[in-house]
């Protein structure tokens, strides 16, 4: 909806798309943790934890509600 | 107010038009008036031309009785329209159904006592279409504010509830060994919201991938591993042989009571491995206990008060003269505790310590004993 | 201030007007929506942690570009992002910071536990408390109608209650718990809560707990006190205005009524009370004329006209220091204007004066008959001493455009 200020404005949705980014990249690494290819600490994981989920809080905190709804 | 077959709704048909000597039939509709959450009480209580007050008590009275008057409620919430003209009109579109289907499989599960699953799935349904009934009252902008306002609080208890429910499963499941299958639908949480994102959003899927990927990570840190035996244990050898091959546990409490014992001098290794739980370690008074100690979170006490935290390394280096028996005890816990000691506060269970006695650990004596002065 | 709804997310600027330092928190805040707060607490807490923060917010200060127009402050805005996903933007933003923290503490550039955890509690919580401090200036207005109903429909009823940026007790309180939080770890991780270890360590902690609890509020006291001096301060100046408009203006008036016979001698006097109330105006306070160039300007064409009773414009843009240059630089003009008004009585004499940095120029040109510059009378023999010698022997130079039945001009060009 113009008059927004931060209406989405290409073809996708950004926040789910970054929100899917980062998941993606924190299931690669608990997933190589879990088959061992990796070792995480906690003093790494717990960052990796909350940067995650603070880049997720942003990115849908920056893109506004979806698209489409009212 | 029972398990009466649901009306079936008629969406877009006002009160037809019809000859003057007959009533239009009245229908019962959800009051957008009076209404505190969903206008339930307040359309019963015009139909019926009883104070809705006294609708709302016996509701609130029926919950008590069973969760019943809950039951209805929501039943009412669902299949009743609001007589908000400028609402749309009632769709059996999925959403509906499945809220619907959830509803009655609970309703079912509570009204059947044994059922099969366990008393938490029937629960988990019920949280879930509440969930979902409670979402759709709080998009629809009827309803006074405080009812929103407490249909928001009580979406949130119960979201925190199955996401609850949600992590505790992932965390068995990954200590379980299933930790990358559960990294495997975490990533492919994260490749929906990719696809998803060009199809209109989908972060919905963000709940699930977190709820997920939480407890992994919190496994994944400790290196839980609860594979094993499960319970609470006691362990007593009464020979050197005997603990050669140590122990190990997947999920409960460990107990070695080494006060049998008789330590031929030298090193004994006493390996104690256990994935989530705790590990107390008896030992006689004047043996000599050095402990080697590894805990993803938790707590060692090796006779030095405690030591807390998050990935734990305590290595208990006292000085051992040299032909002195020395017990060495090796000890990895995921989560829990390892208290080693030559004295347990009393623990009342059959068969258990029955040490009456301080927490605190005697260390006199044991550093005593390492240096062969005891 | 700002009227024009946005239709585009607001460009990444630095807020020069509504920062503190570089205006690199006002801007960013502007752009994410949230309060700049949260990102200087950020970056001090960067920086304490290991430098991080100082250099992090130096490549900003280099990357973004000022922002064009310095009008707005730095607020919490609440037009460009909902209150909503404001929340969510702010929390993303502490979480990605503790993540760093975090991440800092894993690789060992670290000061210390006992050191950073105290302050990053402590500086959160005096963000709070100093946030809600500021009081209900910092509110924003509402945003403008701009056709959006989410806003401005739903956004009028009772959700506005749950708004951060009122000041309200909750948040004080729980920005005065962060901080006595931080004390006590502080203390903890000391080893000073051991009941026999010194107390002095203890009370100064709590002291300086207490002390930044309160210190907002002191400082809003003394900012009120400072905000009282300047309104009576205004006041006075306002008293100071009354009186000159009473005794200058009024006077003035009251004088053209008596002479209203005379029509020349009341253009006299408003053209005179004109020239005063404008320069009046312009200086805000009465010049000197020995101040300045164009005071100098104003107080010679002012002699000439009270003393000949003849209109002279003077129009002044710039000004410089009044030196000796300066000052011959008025003499000429003086001697310029004499000119015109002695040779072209009934026409418009203009002085157009301009100032850049060291070079002053002065037009004097009228409109009157103009004369042929070749064939000069003797009388202005002495324009021609008087204002081209003068001009030359102080490092100037002067020149006289005329010609018959078209004015004069005459150029006088200083340093």
């Amino acid at each position: 909806m113009p008059g927004d200020g931060m209406t989405p404005r290409p073809g996708y949705d950004p926040a789910s798309l970054f929100s899917g980014v980062i998941v993606i990249l924190l299931g690669t690494l608990l997933l190589l943790d879990q088959a061992d290819v990796l070792e995480l600490r906690a003093e790494y994981l717990l960052p990796a934890v909350l940067a995650a989920v603070g880049g997720i809080l942003l990115a849908c905190g920056l893109a506004g509600p979806p698209r489409g709804r009212s | 107010m029972t398990d009466t077959p649901p009306p079936t709704p008629q969406p877009d048909q006002p009160a037809p038009d019809q000859p003057a000597q007959e009533q239009p039939p009245r229908r019962l509709t959800r009051s957008s008036e009076d209404s505190l959450i969903g206008g339930v009480a307040g359309g019963i209580g015009r139909h019926l031309n009883v104070d809705p007050l006294a609708i709302r008590i016996t509701f609130v009275i029926l919950t008590f009785a069973g969760g019943l008057g809950l039951l209805a409620y929501l039943l009412c919430l669902i299949f009743v329209p609001t007589d908000d003209p400028s609402a749309p009109p009632l769709k059996w579109g999925l959403a509906r159904t499945l809220g619907a289907g959830l509803l009655a499989v609970a309703a079912l599960a509570i009204l059947v006592p044994d059922w099969f699953w366990g008393p938490q799935v029937p629960l988990m349904l019920v949280a879930g279409a509440v969930v979902y009934l409670l979402v759709r009252v709080v998009r629809e902008d009827g309803g006074s504010h405080a009812g929103r306002m407490a249909a928001r609080i009580a979406i949130g208890i119960v979201l925190v509830a199955l996401a609850a429910g949600g992590l505790v499963a992932a965390a068995a499941g990954a200590a379980l060994g299933g930790g990358i299958a559960v990294a495997g639908i975490v990533i492919a949480c994260g490749v929906g919201l990719v696809g998803g994102a060009f199809r209109g959003g989908a972060r919905w899927l963000i709940v699930p991938a977190i709820v997920l990927a939480l407890p992994l990570g919190a496994v994944a840190a400790t290196d839980l591993d609860v594979r094993g035996t499960w319970g609470d244990r006691t362990f007593q050898p009464a020979s050197t042989a005997e603990l050669a091959g140590g122990y190990e546990m997947g999920m409960g409490s460990m107990r070695v009571d080494l006060r049998d014992l008789d330590l031929p001098p030298g090193r004994t290794d006493l390996r104690l491995d256990i994935g989530m739980g705790e590990i107390k370690v008896l030992v006689p008074e004047s043996v000599c206990v050095t402990t080697e100690a590894e805990v993803g979170v938790g707590v060692v006490n090796t006779g030095d008060g405690d030591q807390g935290g998050v990935d734990l390394d305590i290595r208990d280096k006292r000085a051992v003269a040299p032909g002195v028996a020395q017990l060495h005890v090796i000890a990895d816990v995921g989560v829990g505790a390892v208290l080693v000691g030559d004295r347990f506060a009393s623990w009342d269970r059959p068969g258990g310590w029955h040490d009456d006695g301080f927490d605190a650990l005697q260390t006199g004596t044991s550093r005593a004993a390492c240096r062969g002065t005891a | 201030m700002v009227t024009v709804p946005d239709t585009q997310p607001a460009p990444l600027r630095r807020d020069r007007s509504g920062g503190v330092l570089g205006g690199v928190c006002a801007g960013l805040g502007r752009r994410l929506g949230v309060d700049p707060l949260i990102l200087r607490v950020g970056f001090v807490i960067a920086a304490c942690v290991g430098g991080a923060g100082a250099i992090g917010y130096a490549i900003c200060w280099a990357l973004l570009p000022a922002a064009r127009d310095a009008g707005t402050r730095g607020t919490l805005l609440a037009r460009t992002v909902g209150r909503r996903e404001s929340w969510m933007v702010a929390s993303g933003l502490v979480l990605l910071m503790l993540a760093a923290l975090l991440l800092f503490r894993a690789w060992g550039v670290w000061v210390g536990d006992a050191v950073v955890w105290p302050l990053v509690l402590a500086t959160g919580g005096g963000a709070l408390i100093w946030r809600q401090s500021q009081g209900p200036a910092v509110v924003t207005p509402p945003p403008p109608a701009d056709g959006d109903d989410r806003h401005a429909g739903a956004g009028a009823r009772p959700r506005r209650l749950l708004r951060l940026a009122r000041p309200s007790l909750g948040i004080v309180a729980l920005g005065a718990a962060l901080i006595v939080g931080a004390a006590l770890v502080f203390l903890w991780l000391n080893g000073a809560l051991v009941p026999d270890r010194d107390v002095t360590l203890a009370v100064l902690v709590v002291v300086t707990a207490m002390t930044l609890i309160l210190a907002p509020w002191w400082l809003r006291l003394a900012r009120g006190l400072t905000e009282e001096r300047a309104e009576r301060i205004r006041t006075q100046e306002r008293a100071e205005l009354a009186a000159h408009l009473h005794d200058s203006v009024l006077q003035t008036l009251a004088l053209m009524q008596k002479r209203a016979e005379d029509p020349r001698e009341v253009a006299a006097l408003a053209r005179r009370q004109e020239r005063e109330l404008r320069s009046w105006l312009n200086a805000g306070s009465r010049r000197e004329p020995g101040a300045s160039l164009a005071a100098a300007l104003e107080a010679a064409v002012a002699e000439i006209e009270d003393a000949h009773g003849v209109p002279v414009e003077l129009v002044a843009v710039g000004d410089r220091r009044l030196d000796e240059r300066a000052e011959a630089l008025v003499a000429a003009t003086r001697e310029a204007v004499l000119n015109a008004v002695k040779f072209a009585p009934e026409a418009v004499i203009s002085v157009y004066a301009e100032v850049q940095g060291d070079r002053a120029e002065v037009f004097v040109r009228d409109r009157g008959p103009g004369f042929d510059l070749a064939a000069i009378p003797p009388d202005r023999r002495g324009l021609r001493e008087s204002v081209l010698g003068r001009m030359q022997r102080h490092g100037g130079h002067a020149e006289i455009h005329t010609r018959p039945g078209e004015g004069t001009e005459v150029e006088l060009v200083m340093g």
